[in-house]
C-alpha cells in the first residue's frame, strides 16, 4: 500500500517530472480525487477496494454528431477545420455496396424460398468478386441481372455479370478459376446453385 | 499468313459451336463415367414426368426431352467440381447471348478469347 506521504515525497515526484514532464500529476492518475479514502489510516483505498461507478451504454456510444453540418454523407469543416466523413466516426453508418442490382431480380428474389439466404449469397459473392478484382488492380463493374434461357423458361437465376474492359477479358479469363474460389468460399452448396457468375465486356 | 478478318456474325456462330462441343463432350463424358450421378439429377429435377425404363438405357431421344444444359451444370456440380460447372454455365450464358442478344457486340478479339477459353474446358472435362 502506497501512503501519502510516499507518494508526494520530493523525490517520487521528481521521478514522474522527469519521466512524464511537467503536466503529470502521479495522485490524479493512480488515484483521483474521488477515490474512497481509509478514513482510519487516512490513506486512498486500492481501485480493488471500491466499486468503480458502472457506465451505462449511453455513455460509451459517441458523442452526438448533431453539431456537426452534414450534407449527403459528408460531415463539413467543423470548428478546428477538419473534414471527414461520417464514415470515418461511425464505420459502418454509411456502406456502399460494390456492385448493382436491378429491380428486376429484387422483385424475383421476393418471391423465391429462403430469399434472405439468396439474397446474402449474392451479396457475399458479389463483394468478394469486387475485393478480387480490386486486390488484382482490374478495373470492373459488378452488375446482378436476371436470366432467363432463351430456350428453356424454366432455367431463370440470378446472374452476377462482371463487366471489364475488352483488353482485360483473356487476362480475367486466366483468373477466373481462382476467383471463383475467393468469391464463394464459405457460401452453401444450395445456394450456389441458384445464380451464375459470368465475365462480360462493358 | 495474313489473317482473315472475321465479322460480327462468324464471330456468333464460332462462340456458339465452341459451346455446342463443350456440351456434347460434357454430355458424353458424363453417360460414360456418371451415369448414374446422371440419373439422378434427372429424376431430382424432374419427379414426376420420369420414364425409368427409357431413362436407365440413356435413351438419347429421351433425354432430349429433358434441359440438359442444366441437368450438366448441375451434376458436374453435385460431383464437386463447382468451378468447371460455373464455367460452364458462364459459356450457356455466352452462347444465349451471341445466338440471341443483338444489342451486343461480339468483336473478333472477344470471340477469339472466349471460343479458346471454351477449349480449354472442353480439356478439363475431358480428363474427368
Amino acid at each position: 500500500m502506497i501512503t501519502n506521504t510516499e507518494l508526494n515525497s520530493s523525490t517520487a515526484t521528481e521521478l514522474v517530472r522527469q519521466l512524464y514532464g511537467e503536466t503529470f500529476s502521479a495522485t490524479e492518475t493512480r488515484y483521483p480525487e474521488t477515490a474512497p479514502r481509509d478514513s482510519e489510516r487516512g490513506t486512498f483505498q486500492e481501485p480493488s477496494q471500491y466499486e468503480r461507478p458502472k457506465l451505462k451504454i449511453k455513455q460509451l456510444m459517441p458523442r452526438p454528431l448533431a453539431r456537426f453540418p452534414i450534407e449527403g454523407n459528408q460531415l463539413l469543416a467543423t470548428y478546428d477545420q477538419s473534414a471527414f466523413t461520417a464514415r470515418d466516426i461511425l464505420p459502418h453508418a454509411v456502406v456502399q455496396k460494390p456492385y448493382e442490382m436491378n429491380q428486376i431480380v429484387r422483385d424475383f428474389i421476393k418471391k423465391q424460398k429462403r430469399q434472405l439466404d439468396l439474397n446474402k449469397s449474392l451479396n457475399t459473392v458479389s463483394t468478394r468478386i469486387s475485393e478480387f478484382m480490386n486486390r488484382q488492380g482490374i478495373k470492373a463493374k459488378v452488375v446482378i441481372d436476371l436470366e432467363t434461357d432463351t430456350e428453356y423458361d424454366d432455367w431463370t437465376e440470378p446472374r452476377i455479370k462482371v463487366l471489364v474492359e475488352p483488353s482485360e477479358l483473356e487476362r480475367v479469363y486466366g483468373l477466373f478459376d481462382r476467383l471463383l474460389d475467393f468469391s464463394l468460399q464459405h457460401v452453401r452448396k444450395r445456394e450456389m446453385k441458384r445464380f451464375r457468375i459470368t465475365l462480360d465486356v462493358g | 499468313m495474313r489473317q482473315k478478318i472475321i465479322q460480327e456474325e462468324e464471330s456468333r456462330t464460332a462462340i456458339g459451336r465452341a459451346y455446342y462441343s463443350l456440351y456434347h463432350v460434357t454430355g458424353s463424358v458424363l453417360q460414360k463415367k456418371y451415369s448414374l450421378q446422371l440419373i439422378k439429377e434427372i429424376q431430382k429435377a424432374y419427379p414426376r414426368k420420369i420414364d425409368q425404363r427409357r431413362l436407365n438405357r440413356l435413351d438419347k431421344q429421351y433425354l432430349r426431352s429433358f434441359n440438359l444444359h442444366r441437368i450438366f451444370y448441375m451434376t458436374l456440380f453435385d460431383l464437386g467440381h463447382d468451378t468447371i460447372a460455373f464455367q460452364f454455365k458462364d459459356f450457356r450464358s455466352k452462347r444465349n447471348d451471341a445466338d440471341y442478344d443483338l444489342n451486343l457486340n461480339f468483336t473478333e478479339d472477344q470471340s477469339r478469347v472466349i471460343v479458346h477459353q471454351i477449349g480449354n474446358l472442353v480439356s478439363k472435362i475431358g480428363s474427368l
